[in-house]
């Protein structure tokens, strides 16, 4: 029930991040190109804020993603495999597989953040440090795997319990 | 060795269904193992290569397409072709490819397509004798359409990847998109009437011509049409740049969709920006993935090994050429189109390059593969997608959508690989090459 809401709660979050950064990206761009063209004028620095909001859109994008389940998969075998206990330890070893894949994804970041303490750089403009933007793949890869556990959790319900696990097919 | 269990490794977590990100990030696993790769530097490869104002386009463009649907551009789009062509024989057919082309020439995407103008166009051509299963086929096909009419989302992500100018990628594709238009409406002119619906109590007449009604439809899609003229006007008459026209793209959108239409309702909007951002996180952090796998490859010279392999292999450019689009189709049939685009592309130009191809060129090349490998079994995504919104089986529709490819998208991606000028006639007539 709590890891329910909890779930519930953080999509929501997610959403009106995404929302935002979205039209902010957008309206920053616009913003500039009217500024050029109407009044002479470049907003410097501008760009760097652009870069940093889209980073952070492209990362909650992808976690927003994982919390919907909606990443691309190709996955055939789920349509061939009829019977259910075949079906569900194919839908475990998938969610397994995710699982560890997130895990070496959660490691590269924090290689990432690392780098970032030990080699401080910062844009060339506003000074804002890169780690501002770079911790957006940090967050990204522990929502992602966040996710991944939740899958994972709902693959060892059982035969028939695990449908929320099951590959979307397809390529949409 | 390494390189060939990574792509293996990628194939079969795709195949199995592993989230084609996860797989990608699978593929980034066994190259780092193989080759002893500082965990610590790949992000950091993968950040510095996504932090760039050219991909900007891509959420942006995504956004585009979203608002259009919802904003009901599509349907004045649509409505507008159909007043057109419409009272052509095989009129209705040609309406939907004509909606593909413009709808691409806005969004960049197949997929927008697909919903957008499946939804409203299948259930009337059906009324109007057309076979689902065909309607589908034609769809998925002519959708397509969206990543060779610019901009294009996979032209951007090629240009990304293979270090090119999206604008000359955009335009490189813009001669191939004109021949597919062109050979699908013809085939469709032969095509429309072999295939009956299941049901014929459902057509209620028996010409699928439609009524002349073209000025109140042009007064209607007016608005939606400029978004076309200014994003490629914008580009090519040196205004802006591909990023800048994506987010004009997206305000054009939301002023017509809101005002000018009034379809665009607060609830809309949100519900588009928020779908159109997963779907943004989704491509990227494939192409986050698929970066740092390039260069690890690069550090590798994986790309200059095929090179030797295929130069000392095949000693004709003209065969390399046909072994490089059976590949690009094979892998296509196997995996999804941004795959594709982003990892073979860059393995590949190298090849293409010291046959004498000109990139630009190949990106002609890659954008007509990919056509054919997104709508050929067994992945097909975007035939599969097609299906779920004509509501009819997969198999139904494999007979039209294998002589659509064999007939039209097969000798359009031949012509455009063997006669260049198709692909660089439009870059350098724009100065862009």
């Amino acid at each position: 029930m709590f890891f329910a809401k909890l779930d519930r709660g953080m999509r929501q979050v997610l959403r009106i991040l995404c929302i935002f950064l979205s039209i902010a990206v957008a309206v920053s761009m616009v913003t500039e190109i009217i500024a050029r063209y109407f009044f002479t004028h470049a907003f410097r620095g501008l760009p760097e804020i652009y870069l940093l909001l889209v980073m952070w859109l492209y990362m909650l994008g992808a976690g927003l993603a994982s919390a919907n389940s909606s990443h691309l998969r190709i996955g055939i075998l789920d349509h061939v495999i009829k019977k259910p206990r075949t079906k569900y330890i194919y839908r475990f070893v998938v969610a397994t597989l995710t699982l560890i894949i997130a895990g070496y994804f959660v490691l590269w970041a924090v290689g990432l953040i690392r780098w970032a303490f030990i080699r401080p750089q910062s844009t060339s403009i506003l000074r804002m440090p890169w780690l501002t933007s770079q911790a957006s793949i940090m967050v990204a890869s522990l929502l992602v795997a966040a996710y991944a556990v939740r899958d994972f959790v709902k693959a060892l319900g059982g035969p028939g319990k695990n449908e929320a696990a099951a590959p979307a097919g397809g390529g949409d | 060795m390494g390189a060939l269990a990574a792509i293996a490794a990628l194939i079969v977590l795709m195949l199995i269904g592993v989230p084609v990100a996860f797989s990608f990030a699978g593929m980034t696993i066994v190259l780092s193992i193989f080759y002893d790769v500082n965990f610590q530097s790949l992000m950091l490869t993968g950040f510095w290569n996504m932090n760039s104002v050219v991909l900007m386009a891509l959420p942006l463009f995504i956004m585009t397409g979203y608002l259009m649907q919802s904003g009901g551009l599509a349907n004045r789009l649509v409505e507008f072709i159909e007043s057109i062509i419409g009272r052509l024989r095989g009129g209705l057919g040609m309406s939907m490819i004509m909606a593909a082309a413009i709808f691409g020439a806005i969004s960049g995407t197949a997929t927008a397509a697909v919903a957008s103008i499946g939804t409203l166009m299948i259930g009337p051509m059906e009324e109007r004798g057309y076979s689902r299963a065909y309607t589908s086929a034609l769809l998925g096909i002519s959708s397509l359409l969206g990543i060779l009419i610019p901009p294009s989302i996979t032209m951007i992500l090629f240009a990304a990847v293979t270090r090119q100018s999206v604008a000359a990628c955009f335009a490189a594709t813009l001669g191939p998109g004109i021949l597919l238009i062109i050979g699908l409406c013809i085939a469709n002119i032969f095509m429309h009437t072999r295939y009956k619906p299941k049901n014929p109590s459902v057509i209620r007449t028996r010409t699928d011509k439609v009524k002349p009604r073209v000025v109140p439809a042009t007064r209607r899609a007016l608005p939606a049409l400029a978004l076309p003229v200014i994003i490629l006007g914008g580009i090519y008459g040196g205004f802006f740049t591909p990023t800048e026209a994506a987010a004009v793209s997206v305000i054009c959108a939301f002023i017509v969709g809101s005002w000018f239409y009034r379809e665009l309702t607060a609830a809309a909007f949100w519900r588009s920006v928020a779908e159109a951002a997963e779907t943004t996180g989704v491509v990227l952090i494939i192409l986050l993935f698929s970066l740092v796998v390039s260069r690890i490859m690069s550090m590798e010279r994986i790309p200059q090994e095929i090179t030797r392999f295929m130069l000392d292999t095949f000693h004709s450019p003209a065969f390399i050429l046909l072994v490089v689009n059976v590949f690009l189709i094979i892998a296509g049939m196997i995996v999804d189109d941004l795959s594709v685009t982003v990892i073979i592309s860059p393995l590949l130009l190298p090849v293409m390059v010291e046959s004498g191809v000109h990139p630009v060129h190949f990106a002609a090349i890659v954008g007509t593969s990919v056509v054919i490998g997104a709508n050929s079994p067994p992945t097909a995504p975007i035939l599969y997608m097609a299906c779920r919104i004509g509501q009819v089986e997969i198999h139904e529709t494999v007979g039209p959508a294998v002589k659509l490819m064999t007939f039209v998208a097969l000798p359009v991606a031949l012509i455009t690989t063997y006669v260049p000028e198709i692909s660089l006639f439009f870059p350098r007539l724009f100065g862009l090459i």
